[in-house]
């Protein structure tokens, strides 16, 4: 499936943007999150979790040197995404369970790394036509 | 040897949130209507700006935190 590159903000060019769900139990939220393969998993601040009610407190610790150029900790925690189509309501794809790490000083909504979103998604960038295009390698999470 | 077609190229203009997001504070979450046409929540906080969105009658918000202005994704941010 096709999706557009977005111009987030004023001082940055356009970038792989998603509109995606996470959801822990009936608790959901609805995020604009980076495609990034740079990041080794799906990152969010750890405000995140909580508004998910996700306890962090007994999650394995994930040490990684990330957006703010220091020695970051984060907490893994595994819960369902969703990918949203352009229109930012219909679903994509069917939900896929992901190991998110959640980082208590991390500065963007959210990356999508390597370990949950490219290993189900398979990703294609057409940077200079501001299109990407991603498609799951389980074809049972197609919807179509 | 036999000639390559062409890769076809496909265009597309980038959406562009950025005229929306430019007074948002860096480090801000702002939640956006479901069209995200327009802003209907800014706080620090994700619960706050939620909220902030319930109170505005949007009840499918999408979030966004704006980043800090002293860092970056390998990315310039001014």
């Amino acid at each position: 499936m096709k999706f557009t590159y977005t111009r987030a903000f004023p001082y940055t060019p356009p970038r792989p943007y998603l509109d995606i769900v996470l959801r822990n139990g009936f608790a959901t939220t609805k995020l604009i999150a980076l495609v990034d393969s740079g990041a080794d998993y799906p990152i969010f601040p750890s405000e995140v979790a909580r508004s998910l009610d996700i306890n962090l407190s007994k999650a394995p610790t994930w040490p990684f040197s990330g957006t703010s150029g220091k020695p970051q900790e984060a907490k893994l925690a595994e819960l369902l995404l969703t990918v949203l189509r352009e229109n930012g309501s219909d679903h994509a794809f069917q939900e896929a369970t992901v190991k998110c790490a959640f980082c208590d000083d991390f500065s963007l909504s959210g990356v999508l790394g390597q370990k949950g979103f490219f290993s189900t998604f398979k990703t294609t960038f057409h940077q200079p036509d501001n299109w990407f295009e991603i498609d799951p390698w389980d074809s049972r999470l197609r919807r179509d | 040897m036999s000639e390559k077609m062409p890769a076809t190229r496909e265009f597309t203009m980038p959406r562009d949130l950025s005229g929306i997001l430019k007074d948002a504070p860096p480090g801000a979450w702002v939640a956006l209507s479901h069209d995200k046409t327009h802003v209907v929540g800014t706080a620090k906080s994700i619960e706050a700006a939620s909220l902030q969105a319930q109170f505005n009658g949007e009840r499918d918000p999408v979030l966004i935190k704006i980043p800090l202005e002293d860092e970056g994704m390998a990315a310039g941010v001014k």
